[in-house]
C-alpha cells in the first residue's frame, strides 16, 4: 500500500536522484569524489592493500624521496610511499565517519522525533540530557571516552558518537516542531492515526532528507576530528595510514618534504569538499517539487 | 438523548489562554446533530466556528486552548473526557475532519493514492479491532444474506497485496469524487494536484472512511466556484449514500443555502441564531444574521450598492456590555447595552438570541 519513499530506493526514482545530481555541474564533481572515495575504501578492503603498487607499511631506503613516476606522491621519512598510503588509508577514513554518522542519525532520529512530537515532560528530558552532552566540549568528552577505552578505531568510533547524536536529536526535534503545525499532521490526527504511526510514517519520511543533507555537510568534521584524535594518540595507531596521522607525523618535515604531510591533509580537504558539494545538491533532489520537474 | 441524536453539544465553553491574556473563543455552545443531518456553521472570521470544529474532533492545541465548560457527548460519550488512545479510535471513522487549505493538508512525500489507501486500510483494520493485520471480506454478499447482521467473515490480507486489493477502491474513490483519469492521479504527489483536485482529494479520503460525522471547514473557500459547486455536491451524496453527518463551517450563507437542514449563525464565540435552513432564508430573526443575509450579492437585485454591516468582530478580550452585536445592531435600544439576550425558541424549531424577538 503505502508506498515509502524514505529513501529514493526503487529503479526509478534513484535515476531521477542521479539526473538532478548531474545536472550540477559542481554537485557532479563532488559526486565523482564521493563515488571515487568510497569505491578506493571498499576496494582496498577487499583485497587487503594487494592492489597497491607498494607495500604502505614497507620501510625502504628512498626516504623523503620527491614525487616522480616511480612515486606518484613522493615516499616519507621511513621511505614509505605515499600514494599507496593514502590510497590505504581510505577504509580508516570512511568507517569512522559513517559508523559515527549512522549511530548518531539513529539515536538522534529516535529522541528527537519522540521529543518534538509528543512534547512536555518527554521533551524535557530528552533535551537535558542532549544538554548534558552539550555542555562538554565535544573533543574533551571524545578524549575522554577513547582513552578509557584504550586507543584503535572501534574505541574512536564510541567516543565520537556520543559526541555526535545531541546534534541530530536537536536537529530532528526542531524539523519535528516544524513539521508538526503542517496542516496534514492534524488532517492525519482527524482521521484516526496514533501518535507512532505519524512519528514513523509522516514525521522521519519528512526529515530524514534534512538530516541526510546536514549529516553529508557533517562528515569532514568526523574525519577531522578524528584525525585530531590520532594526532593525541587515542585514534589510530601508528603504523596505520589514516590521514590525519599521517600528516601528524610527517609535521617535521613540512618545509623540507611538503608532500609528506601535506597531500594526506589535502586528501582530507578533497574529501570533506566532496561530501558538501553532494549534500547541497542532495537537498534540491530530495525534494518533490524539484524531482517532479524531472520526473 | 434520542437514538436519532448523533451528537449532543453541551454548555461548550473554550478559551485560549496565555500568562497575559484570555480569549473567550466560545462561551454556552449548545448544538445537537442528528443522523444524517448537514448543519451549516456561519460568521465572520473570528466569530469560534473553527474553533467550534476542532473542539467537537478534540483537536485543539491545547494549551493555549482550555475548555472550560461542557460536554460533547458522540453516540452518548462525552468525548472530552476520553484518553488520546481512545480518541484516535473515534477520528477517522467516527468523526473525520477536512480542512480549508486542501494542498497543504496532504503529506507532500507521498502519493494520492498511497495516502487514501492509508485512510482505507484504518478503516479495514477498525473493521475487526481484535487483529492487528489487514483483512478483506471472504463474501461480500453475507452482509446482505444475513439480514444485515454484522456476520461477516474476514481473512488477513498479506501486506504484500495490500497495494493490488486497495488501488482498486482508491480509484473507485476518485472517481467518485469527479476526478478524470483516476489511475494516473494515483501515482501523483500533492504538488502536482490543483487546489480543487486536492480538495477533492481529501474529500475522497474522508469519504472511504465513512465517518459518521464529517466537520468540513471551510471546504469550498480555497477553491473557485465551478468547484464549490462540485465540493457540495459530494457532501450531498456522502450523507445520501453512507448517512454522514455533516458539520459545514462556512463564511458563506450562499453557500449554506445550497446544502444545509439547518443553519447555526455565530458571532462573538455565540450562537445568535439556529434555525432552520428555509426559512432563516426567508425571514431572518437576528439583525445579524439580517446583515448577513443583506451582504450576499444578488444578480437579480437592481438596487445599487450591497449593504454591509458596519463595524468589525469585536475583540474577544474586551467584549461589548449586554448583547455582543449591540454596537453594529441597527434595532439596538437601550436594554441590548446592559442586559445580555439569551437563545430563546421564537418560532417553533429556531432559536434566536435578541430582544426583539423575546416573547411577549
Amino acid at each position: 500500500m503505502n508506498r515509502r519513499r524514505l529513501l529514493p530506493f526503487d529503479t526509478k526514482e534513484a535515476r531521477i536522484t542521479l539526473r538532478i545530481l548531474r545536472s550540477s555541474k559542481i554537485t557532479t564533481a563532488g559526486l565523482v569524489i564521493v563515488v571515487g572515495f568510497v569505491a578506493t575504501a571498499i576496494i582496498t578492503w577487499l583485497t587487503n592493500d594487494a592492489l597497491l603498487p607498494y607495500n604502505p607499511y614497507a620501510f625502504s631506503s628512498h626516504l623523503l624521496y620527491p614525487p616522480s613516476l616511480a612515486h606518484l606522491f613522493g615516499t616519507d621519512n621511513l621511505g614509505r610511499d605515499v600514494f599507496s598510503r593514502i590510497i590505504a588509508g581510505a577504509p580508516y577514513d570512511a568507517e569512522v565517519p559513517f559508523a559515527v554518522l549512522a549511530i548518531a542519525i539513529s539515536l538522534g532520529l529516535v529522541s528527537g522525533t519522540i521529543a518534538g512530537y509528543i512534547g512536555g515532560r518527554v521533551e524535557e528530558v530528552i533535551m537535558r540530557v542532549t544538554d548534558v552532552f552539550l555542555a562538554f566540549p565535544g573533543l574533551v568528552l571524545a578524549l575522554a571516552i577513547a582513552d578509557s577505552l584504550g586507543p584503535g578505531i572501534n574505541s574512536s568510533i564510541l567516543a565520537l558518537s556520543p559526541v555526535w547524536w545531541p546534534t541530530y536529536t536537536r536537529l530532528s526535534r526542531g524539523e519535528t516542531l516544524s513539521i508538526k503545525s503542517q496542516q496534514y499532521m492534524e488532517a492525519s490526527r482527524a482521521s484516526g492515526q496514533g501518535a507512532r504511526y505519524i512519528i514513523l510514517h509522516h514525521v522521519v519520511p519528512n526529515i530524514i532528507p534534512v538530516l541526510l543533507v546536514y549529516a553529508t555537510i557533517d562528515f569532514g568534521n568526523v574525519i577531522l576530528t578524528f584525525s585530531v584524535l590520532s594526532f593525541l594518540g587515542v585514534g589510530a595507531q601508528v603504523p596505520a595510514p589514516e590521514w590525519g596521522l599521517s600528516t601528524v607525523q610527517q609535521e617535521q618535515y613540512l618545509t623540507s618534504a611538503p608532500w609528506a604531510p601535506i597531500l594526506p591533509a589535502i586528501a582530507i580537504v578533497v574529501v570533506a569538499v566532496g561530501f558538501a558539494l553532494v549534500g547541497d545538491g542532495l537537498r534540491d533532489a530530495l525534494d518533490p517539487k524539484i524531482r517532479s520537474l524531472y520526473g | 438523548m434520542s437514538d436519532q441524536t448523533l451528537l449532543d453539544v453541551r454548555n461548550l465553553t473554550v478559551a485560549y489562554r496565555s500568562a497575559a491574556k484570555s480569549i473567550k473563543a466560545l462561551s454556552n455552545v449548545n448544538l445537537t446533530v442528528g443522523r444524517s443531518e448537514i448543519i451549516a456553521i456561519v460568521g465572520e472570521s473570528g466569530s469560534g466556528k473553527s474553533t467550534l470544529g476542532l473542539s467537537i474532533i478534540n483537536l485543539l492545541q491545547k494549551p493555549p486552548a482550555v475548555v472550560d465548560d461542557g460536554q460533547i457527548l458522540f453516540n452518548g460519550k462525552d468525548l472530552l473526557k476520553l484518553s488520546e488512545k481512545d480518541l484516535a479510535a473515534v477520528r477517522g471513522t467516527g468523526i473525520s475532519m477536512i480542512f480549508q487549505d486542501p494542498l497543504s493538508s496532504l503529506d507532500p512525500v507521498y502519493t494520492v493514492g498511497a495516502q487514501i489507501s492509508e485512510a482505507i486500510d484504518i478503516r479495514e483494520r477498525r473493521a475487526v479491532p481484535q487483529s492487528p493485520g489487514p483483512f478483506k471480506r471472504v463474501d461480500p454478499d453475507l452482509r446482505q444474506s444475513a439480514g444485515g447482521a454484522e456476520r461477516v467473515l474476514w481473512v488477513r490480507i498479506p501486506r504484500s497485496e495490500k497495494k493490488k486489493v486497495y488501488s482498486d477502491e482508491v480509484v473507485e474513490a476518485l472517481r467518485r469524487v469527479q476526478i478524470a483519469d483516476p489511475e494516473r492521479v494515483l501515482n501523483r504527489y500533492p504538488h502536482q494536484l490543483s487546489g480543487g483536485m486536492a480538495q477533492r482529494v481529501m474529500i475522497a479520503q474522508a469519504m472511504v472512511q465513512r465517518p459518521s460525522l464529517l466537520i468540513a471547514d471551510e471546504p469550498t473557500s480555497a477553491v473557485d466556484v465551478t468547484t464549490q459547486a462540485q465540493v457540495l455536491k459530494l457532501m450531498r451524496a456522502m450523507r445520501k449514500d453512507q448517512g454522514s453527518s455533516i458539520l459545514l463551517i462556512t463564511h458563506d450563507l450562499a453557500v449554506a443555502a445550497q446544502v444545509a437542514d439547518r443553519v447555526l449563525v455565530m458571532y462573538a464565540g455565540e450562537m445568535v441564531e439556529l434555525s432552520d435552513a428555509a426559512r432563516i432564508f426567508e425571514k431572518p430573526l437576528h439583525p445579524y444574521t439580517e446583515g448577513l443575509l443583506k451582504s450576499i450579492p444578488r444578480k437579480y437585485l437592481d438596487e445599487g450598492e450591497l449593504e454591509a454591516i458596519p463595524g468589525d468582530v469585536p475583540d474577544l478580550r474586551d467584549l461589548p456590555s449586554g448583547c455582543r452585536f449591540h454596537p453594529r445592531c441597527k434595532y439596538a435600544f437601550d436594554r441590548c447595552e446592559v442586559e445580555h439576550p439569551e437563545l430563546v425558541e421564537a418560532e417553533p424549531g429556531r432559536r434566536v438570541a435578541c430582544f426583539l424577538r423575546y416573547p411577549a
